[in-house]
């Protein structure tokens, strides 16, 4: 009787299954920690009328990684004017719509945004970053900047460059005026010089 | 009954800490036989003998046997008996020795008053004969005339490291795939994770095997006996065998009344890692036989060591359970088995980069971005593993000698893999959700019948049914939901007369595979279908006790795994976007090999060439397209298919200079092609030398059988890599010296211990198979110390 008994918890324990969650019901996975939008907004510092030359660009990719391409503006703008920007970041796949750019200005110590003209745009295309986190001594964040465009009496118009918008972060290492090996964005608008 | 055993056992269970098995003695010999022999003058004394197989008790014929120091060679006859006669009445030593078996060493003194009875203990695989008749369930399908390497419980005890690879890299043609200190897969031949098929005590280990980055989830403690089978074996253990078997057996169930146990510490200086595990078995009643182990391991390992910087975020934890009860009533005979293995793995902090540009700053820097001091924390990002495993087997063994197996097993693979945290998660509930988290549960179903030898055959035919479900959730996706069910059908033959060996087998399988995704909340299916066959045929003759050549042909195949049909995701660790292809084909394998072995009293030597043709061979391949996302631009890798020819050999070499210093060499070569586009194939392990010395010291006063190694690895640089596929150039050659000093036995306790040193000199190197070299050194000097001690 024993044996049978033994032999029986033997079999039962082998064939009782915990029922895991069924693959036939899949869950949605993707996308759940994306941005959609880089917004680049602006206007021109020295035009008293002050909202005559304001701007808002974006780099929009509503589908995430993969799928569609992003949908991406061409930066427009005049020579041998001095633009006062923000960058602006959204989750359009969260409602309502998520400004994850509030994030970085609350981890400012530990972020860093570069931006960078092509090669064809260097001496005529130019950012001066104008915020600055708590670190001592205090380094650029880059959530508000100027963009200055050289006149153009050395160079002919319009000029088609780009740009190059890194965010690094700095996590693990000790934050510099250099670019992290940790790039959270890194994106690229054209840029359009008339 | 008696109901201490299972009190035990219940008991321990819940004891968290530690242990390893003891390790089986593997020669005995005993003194049976009433001698007639009783010296009557000077000179005339003899010594005989039956030499018999430890396990069956049958008769090993042709079994040497050197008398020293006369030096005289004796061969058994057919009832295994030797003699010799007109001795001395002095000392001698003999030495016995058949292939395939270990061979032992006996000192006499003459006048001897019993003919002798000597055990040898076979090396799993017997020349002459196939054992069936045993309570070891597996003999006949273990047996196979395939390339094997067997590595017992005493050398892995020396071996007996972090992970199950390390067991396995001193083995010619096997090598590492190593994505960092803590996760290590073995290669065998050049292919690896989801062509090679890891059987855990019988069990089809199923986790996400396809993934690199994917460890085997296997406590080292609890591997007794680790075998390798290299190439291409469908045939026993189902599709996927393309590349060879690895199998991990615990030791053997307790055959003696009563209970007993190991326990075993292991210290490692490199990480600072501590593992130890706690071993009991036990063995009840007396006409039936109720045995039962039971062991728990557990290890915690900090930040590994490159010489020059600390690899952070490389600490690591693992904890195991694992018990098992066996009960014989007559003819039957009832296993069970559970095993719970959980860990924490730490990754490279630096190995997580967000895109090309990044990768590429990294590799230009030569180290890693982040450097911390040493630390037993895991940080971001890391993988959480659980595995659980039950098993319950039935074999009836037949009065006739046939016998009928069934087993039941049930895995459950949990694996969940935690991304580094960004602006995006940092403020938000998902930021202690895992990136990717993949259940995948496993039932397998296997029937097998052996029967005995009629007309010179044995052999077996068998059933087995196996059923995967994979659970996907997490913020990402890379792998879908599936269903898969595979049935396979198999026969195999074993024949042998005198000197000759042959076998035969066939299998068939049928798979399919379903695969569910979710778009916009809509549940979308399809099947894909897959059936073919697998077989082997192979012949051995031996020349004499000496030489024994072994031919193979075998073919076998492998379904495309879930990552190469549907993945769809972007691969942090490489800046890739991975794209799996719906369309793909099944990979058939074909190989061929020659193996010649020799075993001499002083000279051992085996050489094995082979051949293997891999049709739809399938790899990944950077496509023209990139993707856009705001991570950056990355290249879209998409899964292909080639021809492959991996040829190569391996061959071994061992001499014994005197009694108690033995050297030996082997060699590991590998020429890989894609002969499609006659292009070398991509991350193929370059060629390598492995070599050691060993010396026993046999004098030392309080400790017995103590010993002294040196090892020594060279490997080459990989010089066949294809152009402008991989980041980088494959990295320099290297060499690397390793020093063990161990002991089996103090005076007093039977404890055994060793102490050691890998990498002595401490050398900055990187191995081409490293995932990891695009951003950092291999680990540096690691000693270890090593205790095992019996109960």
């Amino acid at each position: 009787m024993k044996n049978k008994i033994i032999i029986a918890s033997m079999v039962l324990a082998a064939i009782s299954s915990c029922k895991k969650d069924d693959p036939k019901n899949p869950v949605k996975t993707n996308s759940q920690e994306v941005l959609t939008t880089v917004l680049l907004t602006g206007y021109n510092i020295d035009d008293s009328l002050n909202a005559k030359y304001q701007f808002s660009y974006k780099w929009e990719d509503l589908d995430g990684d993969g799928g569609n391409s992003p949908i991406i503006d061409t930066i427009a703008l005049d020579s041998g004017i001095r633009y006062n920007c923000k960058v602006l970041i959204l989750d359009k796949t969260k409602s309502p719509i998520d400004t994850v750019s509030v994030e970085i200005e609350n981890e400012k110590n530990a972020h860093q945004f570069f931006y960078t003209p092509s090669s064809n745009l260097v001496g005529k295309f130019s950012t001066e970053i104008l915020d600055f986190d708590d670190n001592n001594p205090k380094l650029p964040v880059g959530l508000e900047f100027n963009i200055l465009t050289k006149s153009n009496q050395t160079y002919n118009l319009p000029l088609i460059g780009s740009l190059n918008i890194v965010l690094s972060h700095y996590d693990g290492v000790q934050k510099t005026t250099s670019k992290s090996d940790e790039s959270d964005i890194d994106i690229n608008f054209p840029v359009r010089l008339k | 009954m008696d109901a201490n055993g299972i009190s035990s056992l219940v008991f321990f269970t819940f004891f968290i800490l530690i242990n390893l098995k003891a390790f089986v003695a593997l020669c005995l010999f005993t003194l049976v036989f009433a001698s007639k022999s009783i010296a009557q003058q000077h000179n005339n004394y003899n010594i005989s003998g039956f030499i018999m197989d430890s396990v069956t008790k049958k008769p090993l014929v042709n079994a040497k046997v050197v008398l020293l120091p006369l030096k005289n060679i004796v061969y058994t006859n057919d009832s295994g008996f030797f003699q010799f006669n007109n001795l001395a009445k002095t000392n001698y030593k003999m030495e016995v020795s058949y292939l395939g078996y270990h061979p032992i060493v006996l000192s006499l003194v003459l006048p001897l008053k019993t003919s002798l009875r000597i055990d040898l203990a076979s090396e799993e695989h017997h020349l002459h004969d196939v054992i069936i008749n045993t309570d070891k369930n597996n003999k006949l399908s273990d047996y196979n005339l395939q390339n094997h390497v067997t590595i017992d419980s005493k050398k892995l005890d020396i071996l007996r490291g972090q992970t199950l690879g390390d067991m396995l890299k001193n083995t010619a043609g096997v090598t590492l795939l190593n994505s960092g200190p803590s996760i290590s897969k073995p290669v065998i031949r050049g292919l690896h994770s989801n062509r090679i098929v890891t059987l855990n005590n019988g069990v089809k280990q199923e986790g996400q095997n396809w993934g690199a980055d994917h460890g085997p989830e296997i406590d080292p403690f609890a591997i007794n006996k680790l075998e390798v089978i290299k190439g291409a074996s469908g045939l026993q253990y189902g599709p996927e065998a393309i590349g060879g078997v690895i199998k991990v057996s615990a030791k053997d169930f307790k055959t003696q009344n009563g209970i007993a146990g190991v326990y075993s510490l292991n210290g490692f200086s490199n990480n600072w890692q501590l593992a130890n595990s706690l071993f009991l078995e036990g063995n009840h009643l007396k006409k039936q036989n109720l045995s039962w182990r039971l062991q728990t391991s557990y290890r915690k390992a900090g930040d590994s060591q490159t010489p020059e910087y600390v690899l952070s975020n490389t600490a690591f934890t693992e904890s195991d359970l694992n018990a098992a009860v066996q009960y014989q009533l007559k003819q039957n005979t009832f296993e069970y088995m559970a095993s719970y293995f959980q860990s924490s793995l730490g990754i490279l902090r630096s190995a997580h980069v967000h895109n090309r540009t990044d990768l590429e700053n990294t590799i230009a820097r030569g180290k890693p971005s982040v450097i911390n001091d040493f630390t037993y924390e895991i940080g971001r990002p890391r993988q959480d593993i659980t595995h659980f495993i039950q098993a319950f087997k039935w074999i009836y063994s037949f009065k006739n000698a046939n016998k009928l197996s069934v087993d039941f097993s049930q895995q459950i693979n949990n694996r969940q893999e935690f991304d580094v945290l960004s602006f995006l998660n940092a403020n938000s509930n998902l930021k202690d959700q895992p990136t990717y988290n993949l259940t995948l549960t496993t039932n397998q179903f296997n029937l097998k019948l052996e029967h005995k030898k009629v007309f010179g055959f044995k052999g077996l035919v068998g059933f087995s049914y196996a059923n995967q479900g994979n659970y996907a959730t997490g913020k990402q996706f890379f792998i879908p939901n599936f269903i898969s069910n595979n049935y396979g059908f198999y026969v195999i033959e074993k024949w042998n007369k005198k000197h000759w060996q042959a076998e035969a087998g066939l299998r068939y399988d049928l798979m399919d595979l379903t695969r569910y995704i979710n778009q916009n909340n809509q549940v979308l299916s399809n099947v894909l279908n897959f059936n073919n066959t697998a077989g082997t045929v192979g012949v051995s003759y031996l020349f004499n006790t000496k030489w024994k050549l072994t031919a193979n042909l075998s073919s076998a195949w492998r379904p495309p795994s879930i990552n190469e049909l549907y993945a769809n995701g972007l691969h942090a660790a490489v800046a890739t976007f991975e794209q799996g292809n719906a369309n793909l084909k099944p990979e058939q394998s074909y190989n061929a090999e020659v193996t010649l072995k020799y075993v001499g009293a002083k000279f051992d030597f085996d050489f094995t060439a082979y051949n293997n043709l891999i049709n739809n061979f399938i790899y990944r391949l950077p496509s023209n397209t990139f993707n856009t996302s705001f991570r950056g631009v990355f290249p879209v890798f998409n899964y292909v298919q080639t021809n492959a020819l991996l040829q190569g050999f391996e061959t071994n070499l061992s001499y014994k200079i005197r009694t108690n210093l033995s050297i030996n060499a082997a060699y590991t070569f590998l020429y890989a092609n894609d002969i499609s586009k006659n292009l070398p194939l991509i991350f193929m392990p370059a060629n390598r030398i492995n070599s050691g010395i060993e010396w026993q010291l046999t004098k030392l006063k309080k400790v017995k059988n103590t010993f002294v190694q040196i090892n020594y690895q060279y490997v080459f640089k990989q010089n066949r890599v294809p152009e402008g596929i991989d980041f980088t150039a494959p990295p320099a050659s290297y060499q690397l010296f390793d020093l063990v000093f161990g002991a089996s036995q103090f005076t007093k306790t039977k404890m055994n211990w060793s102490v050691g040193v890998q990498n002595i000199f401490n050398t900055s190197y990187r191995d081409y198979l490293s995932r990891y070299r695009y951003y950092a050194l291999d680990t540096g000097r690691n000693i270890f110390i090593k205790l095992n001690i019996p109960f």
